[in-house]
């Protein structure tokens, strides 16, 4: 299909654009801001894997949640905006180290059988029902144990972030 | 990988985290779309994996939050101070 091909091509496009934005960009709000559009094109990339449910899961989460608390923070966290020396002592290290993964996966996925795969026709005909079956039956467990983690993490991050009223 | 790296402000760190568990969630569904689509297990597990990429953002937004109120600045590489 070549639609698809190509949508998919644009969608990494945006979302490996993004990323590198949201690294590099000079203000630290601007690579929130792009942080989220890489999370879309993930979302992007999920739909067209078929994985309707996920895709609108990460849209919500990430994006509607996540993105917004990363805003929220650069906002309070930005010092003055000083031009001081771009001072990044270990970025050789970190161009080798992508590289080094780069091709290392590059090098499995050639030597694998992975272009010959085929999307396999056996796919349950309602994602939602058949995620919705195995939360309740097989992940159940798992399920009531992310409700306690996200309350901790809930818990822990008021407990780190309220102000200490000051004891006079 | 990058960003984890050869950043110097903890919020890029950040965001080199959550692009990094992105990817991984990409593999997850990835995979089990053309392994084993009946049991959309990926699937679940991926959504397992936003959620808890959700807590671990509001845990490790709110250290950098506190570090911040602390000592002004976010540059790790002059918080290594705190090692002595």
């Amino acid at each position: 299909m070549i639609e698809e091909d190509i949508a998919f091509v644009v969608i990494s496009a945006l979302t490996i654009g993004a990323a590198i934005v949201s690294l590099e960009s000079r203000q630290v709000v601007y690579g929130a801001i792009s942080l989220a559009f890489s999370f879309l094109g993930i979302a992007g990339l999920f739909i067209i894997l078929d994985a309707t449910f996920v895709a609108l899961f990460q849209i919500i989460v990430y994006i509607g949640a996540i993105a917004v608390l990363i805003l929220f923070t650069v906002m309070l966290v930005t010092k003055e905006i000083d031009p001081h020396a771009k001072r990044e002592p270990l970025q050789p290290v970190g161009i080798l180290i992508a590289v080094i993964i780069g091709i290392l996966v590059t090098a499995v996925a050639a030597i694998s059988s992975l272009s010959n795969w085929a999307p396999s026709s056996s796919y349950p005909s309602s994602v939602v029902l058949a995620i919705g079956n195995s939360l309740t039956s097989q992940y159940a467990i798992p399920l009531e144990m992310l409700a306690l983690i996200l309350g901790a993490s809930i818990v822990g991050a008021i407990t780190l972030a309220k102000v200490e009223k000051e004891q006079q | 990988m990058y960003g984890l790296v050869s950043k110097g402000n903890a919020l890029r760190l950040f965001f080199s985290i959550e692009i990094v568990i992105n990817a991984a969630n990409l593999n997850l569904v990835a995979f089990s779309r053309y392994i084993s689509p009946a049991s959309i297990s990926g699937q679940t597990f991926a959504l397992f994996s936003i959620a808890i990429a959700a807590a671990e953002a509001a845990v490790g937004l709110a250290i950098v939050m506190v570090t911040f109120r602390l000592n002004q600045d976010v540059d790790v590489f002059k918080l290594r101070k705190l090692k002595n």
